[in-house]
């Protein structure tokens, strides 16, 4: 079988349609230390890795060696890629033709630099090829190659919640690597220690100062048969006013009758002042606002008005163009 | 009198324009270092099929770098491109242990051309901040360096992904040519 026909028929392989990266269908590019082929972009990010992860060569630039053919004759993109990712998530999304290479490289990383899919303990696969050690998912080939070691990794996050506790732990000691996803997944968000827990799932220092807690508008503490004691001791929210209370002390009979009557005399102290040319005079009240010395001011120029002197009238300001009348000042 | 007067107005007033060549092996670095040195960033390169050419400017020097793939099989194409060649970079990724031979055989291939005689070899052993680089001694020691005849010659560490070690090298090449030339 001559050079070319062997290469082709390497290529043809059900298994090469697709970069084994991104899916790129027509990958001609091979990893000789991998055991993959990928397409020229995924190369490039291959070769960043570096030479002692992966040894790339090109099916049309490289002239290939009889090793070379043996690593690929024995292997393609899905045998290769159950061993590389036998125990990926299933919800981790493969990266396509369309993903920016950053986060391709990114995958490449976790994929063949961390190793963090294979099975531990397991030869590497391009090693058992050329050792000539069989290769196991080959027999798995028939059906569906890629996923028949799927459903098993699929419950491995789960497991803890389903209870098996014989292969856990035999697991785990095997495979030391991949311990910490599952670790970071069973942070636990659903347990119910954060409901029991009394600390809030995010401290602020600042809380209790900055924010009191909220208050009604209407002071709580007027329906509270024993008010909670402010605990606020810097810039407490102001209460509703005292003096608007709901409900306000109800005089007695002799108040009342007292109240009345100051009421009535002030009526008719007003009214007989109409008859007066003395000004009434009002009784002081404090809650009302009497500007003394305004009334004063106006009874003096209305009774000295002929005595004051007589000036033209003030000149009306130039409305300037444009400018708000609301603003400016009537005079 | 009045030559030597030109000739000095000459060297001034000419604009210098060096063509230099960059060979080596496959994902040695070539594409990377090229891009390094016209965008001064990092770019990310796919295999080269062919060659890339750029322009840049290096200490008012208009550098036209020719960067060919290093596929095997184009390997012996790399001839073609030796004539009129100011410079040589040979790039060599020395935290590759398993193929410095191949590249000690293409590079004495290259130094042995007729078309290279008293053209200068620039050696950039790249990716020298990976942990398991080979040293410059041991690169002298692997490449037989020192079998190099006719010609001067100049190692030079660097690391293309940040372009360390990238201008010292191309000012040892310019200055090499430059004293050559004038």
């Amino acid at each position: 079988m001559d050079y070319q026909e062997r290469l082709n028929r390497i290529l043809n392989k059900p298994g090469n349609r697709a970069c084994a990266e991104c899916d790129n269908r027509n990958p001609r590019w091979a990893s000789i230390s991998l055991g993959v082929f990928v397409c020229i972009r995924c190369c490039g990010l291959h070769r960043k890795l570096g030479t002692h992860i992966s040894k790339m060569k090109s099916v049309t630039l490289d002239k290939w060696t009889e090793e070379m053919f043996r690593i690929f004759e024995a292997l393609d993109n899905e045998i290769a890629n159950s061993y590389w990712e036998k125990k990926k998530p299933h919800n981790h999304s493969k990266p396509t033709e369309t993903s920016s290479s950053h986060s391709v490289e990114v995958y490449l990383r976790d994929k063949y630099e961390r190793k963090l899919w294979i099975e531990q303990g397991e030869q590497d696969i391009v090693e058992r090829v050329v050792k000539g050690a069989p290769i196991n998912p080959q027999k798995q080939i028939a059906p569906s190659p890629e996923r028949n070691p799927q459903p098993k990794q699929n419950h491995t996050p789960k497991q803890p919640m389903q209870a098996q506790p014989k292969p856990q732990p035999s697991q785990s000691i095997s495979q030391p690597q991949p311990q910490p996803r599952p670790q970071v997944n069973s942070v636990n968000l659903l347990d119910g220690d954060i409901r029991n827990d009394p600390k809030p799932l995010v401290q602020n220092p600042h809380w209790e100062i900055s924010f009191p807690p909220p208050q009604p508008v209407h002071n709580p503490t007027a329906f509270m048969p024993n008010p909670p004691p402010m605990q606020m001791t810097t810039n407490p929210v102001p209460a509703f006013p005292q003096q608007m209370q709901m409900f306000p002390q109800v005089p007695n009979q002799a108040e009342i009758r007292r109240i009345e009557e100051e009421e009535k005399k002030r009526k008719i102290s007003q009214v007989m002042s109409m008859y007066q040319n003395t000004p009434p005079v009002q009784p002081h009240n404090p809650n009302q606002f009497t500007p003394l010395g305004a009334i004063a001011a106006q009874k003096f120029i209305s009774d000295n008005r002929n005595l004051m002197p007589q000036y033209p009238p003030h000149p009306q300001p130039q409305m300037q163009p444009g400018y708000p009348n609301a603003y400016w000042p009537s005079f | 009198m009045g030559a030597k007067i030109s000739s000095l107005f000459s060297r001034f007033s000419k604009r210098k324009n060096l063509r230099i060549l960059m060979i080596g092996l496959e994902g040695a670095g070539k594409t990377t270092i090229l891009y390094q040195m016209k965008l001064h960033e990092h770019m990310e390169s796919i295999p080269t099929i062919g060659f890339n050419v750029e322009t840049f400017y290096y200490k008012n020097i208009a550098i036209t770098c020719w960067d060919i793939s290093g596929g095997e099989r184009i390997r012996p194409l790399w001839h073609h491109y030796f004539e009129n060649t100011d410079g040589v970079i040979f790039v060599v990724d020395s935290n590759d242990r398993q193929r410095i031979e191949e590249a000690k055989e293409e590079l004495h291939r290259a130094s042995n051309d007729t078309n290279l005689e008293n053209v200068s070899f620039l050696i950039l052993s790249n990716k020298n901040d990976l942990p398991n680089a080979m040293s410059n001694s041991e690169l002298i020691d692997k490449l037989d360096l020192y079998m190099i005849r006719g010609k001067n010659w100049y190692i030079q560490n660097s690391c293309a992904l940040t372009g360390e070690g990238l201008c010292e090298g191309f000012n040892w090449l310019s200055d090499e040519i430059l004293s050559q030339i004038y």
